[in-house]
């Protein structure tokens, strides 16, 4: 039983995907170019050539050289995420249960204490 | 070790996994293509573990998307479903474009030159939507992540005293 529920909801994970994918493939088949024309005009023909060949031949080894490019999209991270932080603070938090409410400021009991 | 128990430091050291691993994939010139490549279809497996832990809030949400949802579950549940879609395009792109780790699945080789580099760039924009939603997604989450690291942390103390 346990086991075809988890089937279960592979297969409306798998179903949900496929969906995604249709539109991306959509998507994908109303692009005409790599590039807009009008970026390839503006780098070239001999530089676009090269962002090309660039694009198809990556390094197929790891190279730790390469490390600060893996720190800095970490920092990137970060930044989105304390920025997330403070949007969300700022605009998901539920307002205050004394909003709209008047202060009571205690004077009668203060008095009486007096 | 109780069931509950396992299941946050599961779900605590998968998060964290995915996280370094949406950092990792970002450069293909640090990982190198083979590590890149191999990498991506391993996080396959890792979000649908994620997926499967969570799926009694993905229903839950899912079941009271029409109905009265504060701010924050509305928020929550459509940058959610943004960082699916994302992860589905980057993942079924990055298959596409393989060039290691899927021909050798399949027994085949293929040349570089064959690369549908629109492919190419929507892989990259996706893999920046993400990070983008990653970030978001562990910002909207920073409460729990804090006490499930808290949680783990504590346990580890105890465990080495």
């Amino acid at each position: 039983m346990k086991f075809v529920r988890l089937l279960s909801q592979i297969v409306v994970l798998l179903v949900a995907s496929a969906v995604f994918i249709g539109l991306t493939s959509i998507y994908h088949s109303s692009l005409y170019s790599v590039l807009p024309e009008a970026t390839i005009e503006s780098i070239g023909p001999g530089a676009f050539a090269r962002y090309q060949y660039e694009k198809r031949h990556q390094p197929s080894a790891a190279r730790i050289g390469y490390f600060s490019d893996f720190a800095a999209y970490g920092m990137l991270l970060t930044i989105f995420t304390l920025t997330g932080r403070i949007l969300f603070r700022i605009r998901l938090n539920s307002p205050p249960r004394s909003e709209g409410k008047p202060i009571l400021l205690d004077l009668r009991q203060r008095r009486q204490e007096n | 070790m109780p069931a509950l128990k396992w299941r946050l430091q599961t779900t605590f050291w998968l998060d964290i996994a995915l996280l370094v691993s949406v950092c990792a994939l970002q450069t293909v010139r640090f990982t190198g293509l083979v590590v890149h490549e191999w990498l991506g279809l391993a996080v396959i497996a890792m979000v649908l573990a994620h997926l499967l832990f969570s799926w009694s809030w993905i229903v839950t949400q899912s079941l009271r998307l029409l109905a009265l949802q504060t701010n924050r579950e509305r928020v929550n549940y459509f940058l959610n479903l943004a960082l699916f879609f994302s992860v589905t395009g980057a993942l079924f792109s990055g298959v596409l474009i393989s060039q290691k780790a899927i021909p050798m699945f399949i027994g085949s080789k293929v040349s570089p030159d064959d690369m549908d580099l629109r492919w190419a760039g929507l892989h990259e924009e996706f893999a920046f939507f993400v990070l983008l939603f990653s970030a978001l997604h562990l910002a909207i989450n920073w409460e729990w992540m804090l006490a499930a690291a808290g949680n783990v942390f504590r346990r580890f103390r105890e465990s080495a005293l």
